[in-house]
């Protein structure tokens, strides 16, 4: 268990590692950021870095107690999609369960959310679903909300999304940093050759008199 | 004859740096352009692949309203059915343009890292070290002919200056580049990571979407026309020729299937290999990369671009 969320937020973590705030400071010193817009982005590194520890902790504990029933819960539901009508209440409650449990999904844990993803995709139809087939047909909103599950789903992609977008923050004034250096060395290597091009043509004119080149 | 001494001991410099550039053995710069230009047009699959997922969303919650609306008027008196409608609209608009923001901050990301691949692979590229070596080694053929016309001991080398100077300079650009990769090697392995879990937070999105597009298209507009003689539709030629192109395209959602199959996998296996080389390009190991590994990773890229491009 402790593992998988090492593996999860190793990324990060280690990131933040390599990536101390002094880099940081370091990075900003020289770029032309006002006063305040420097302090903006080392608010910002502080924030993602107590986020990153907060993450830490929580999923340690999510994975420790949430997790197993989440897993169980919609494997059980999985498992049922593929009965007939006779365990047609069966599904419905376990419906709710899934529902209840698919909520409290960690937004990262990729792994249950690829299966709640997985189910989504097999009930936008319920009426096609072999539990609804018999005389009592598909259960009504209020029983089985059928977006539900999806509403659920989205919205946790979105929260890791999010997540995954402001970590960029982290790297954004060296990626940034970087662009800009490699553009200068660029400019700084054409005017190289351009002003070599300009010397080839001196010298030749200064080869010509031989006490001008010695004194090179 | 100090000048001359000065000479000649730039050139044991030069000839030096020649001897380190083929002894060394590290990647060239025409490698690290290759690789650059990898990572932008990578950097830019994902962004594109943002894109899509925006109009998958689209789609899929346009679908999804729809049906609510069918299910609402049926359910529902025709008083209560226009407030709870609009207000069903407004929020799903509203859910809706928070994704799209979010699929553009997404863009954002890829496009940052695209501009430092971009800028990498100018400076990799650049003909300006090759055209150095090619005018500083006229400068000094210039030189040695000026010098030895003044002292006639003196011995021109047998190679022009360009042999020597150009490789020289070729390998204090690519030193150059290897520094700057190095150097940010553990921002850029961050950043390709952070694409790599958008990568695959988006297109497990764009999965749920299509599937769920489809099924609800097929129940809209291909089920419950046939199924249900008081529907209203197919009654004209125009709604059974579109009935019968709806259900086409129904049978043939296999193909679908097999193309978003095809794009997460290329994904997958994009950013794998991406990072893979990239961590060997700028380890401290003299392994190197080849060019036909380096081939393969453009051939991977350019299969991921291709498939956005037809994706939708």
């Amino acid at each position: 268990m402790e593992k998988k969320s090492e593996e999860l937020l190793g990324v990060l973590s280690a990131f933040v590692d390599n990536f101390p705030i002094s880099h940081l400071e370091e990075l900003l010193k020289a770029s032309s950021k006002t006063a305040d817009e420097k302090e903006a982005e080392l608010e910002r590194y502080r924030t993602i870095e107590a986020d990153i520890e907060r993450l830490r902790d929580a999923f340690r504990r999510y994975e420790e107690q949430l997790r197993p029933e989440i897993e169980k819960s919609l494997n059980c539901f999985s498992v049922l999609l593929q009965n007939g009508p006779e365990r047609r209440d069966a599904l419905i409650r376990q419906y709710a369960v899934v529902l209840a449990r698919a909520a409290e999904i960690n937004c990262l844990d990729e792994e249950m959310l690829t299966l709640a993803g997985d189910i989504c995709k097999r009930i936008t139809v319920p009426k096609n679903l072999p539990a609804f087939k018999g005389s009592f047909g598909p259960p009504s909103e209020s029983e089985w909300p059928r977006f539900g599950l999806k509403d659920i789903f989205d919205d946790k992609q979105a929260d890791a999304q999010r997540f995954w977008n402001s970590s960029f923050q982290l790297v954004l004034p060296d990626i940034e940093a970087a662009t800009l250096a490699l553009k200068e060395k660029k400019e700084r290597l054409d005017s190289i050759v351009k002003a070599m091009g300009e010397c080839v043509e001196l010298l030749t004119l200064m080869s010509r008199i031989m006490g001008i080149v010695v004194a090179l | 004859m100090r000048v001359v001494m000065q000479v000649r001991s730039r050139k044991y410099t030069l000839l030096l740096l020649l001897l380190i550039t083929l002894s060394d053995g590290c990647t060239s710069a025409k490698e690290y352009a290759t690789l650059a230009g990898t990572g932008s047009t990578y950097a830019g699959a994902v962004a594109a692949l943002a894109d899509n997922a925006s109009t998958a969303r689209i789609e899929s919650s346009s679908y999804m309203l729809l049906q609510q609306r069918d299910e609402f008027i049926v359910s529902h008196h025709r008083a209560s059915q226009d407030s709870s409608l609009s207000s069903l609209l407004e929020r799903a608009n509203d859910k809706d343009h928070a994704y799209l923001e979010l699929n553009q901050q997404t863009r954002d990301v890829a496009m940052h890292l695209q501009d430092y691949f971009n800028a990498l692979q100018a400076l990799a590229a650049s003909s300006a070290p090759s055209d150095i070596g090619t005018k500083t080694g006229s400068i000094i053929t210039q030189l040695n002919q000026a010098i030895k016309a003044a002292d006639g001991s003196f011995v021109l080398p047998a190679s022009s200056g360009s042999k020597v100077v150009s490789p020289a300079l070729r390998h204090l650009s690519e030193a150059m580049l290897r520094h700057e990769l190095t150097d940010r090697k553990t921002t850029i392995l961050f950043a390709l990571g952070i694409l790599n879990k958008l990568t695959s937070t988006i297109r497990s999105s764009i999965d749920v979407d299509v599937s769920q597009s489809r099924a609800l298209r097929d129940e809209l507009f291909m089920e419950i026309p046939y199924t249900n003689p008081e529907s209203g539709d197919l009654k004209s030629i125009g709604d059974k020729e579109r009935w019968i192109a709806l259900r086409q395209k129904h049978l043939q959602a296999s193909s679908e299937d097999v193309n978003l199959n095809q794009l997460i996998a290329a994904a997958d296996k994009s950013n794998a290999n991406f990072r893979k080389l990239f961590d060997r390009m700028t380890s401290d190991s003299k392994g190197g990369v080849s060019v036909a590994e380096l081939d393969s990773l453009v051939s991977d890229v350019n299969v991921l671009s291709g498939l956005l491009k037809t994706f939708r």
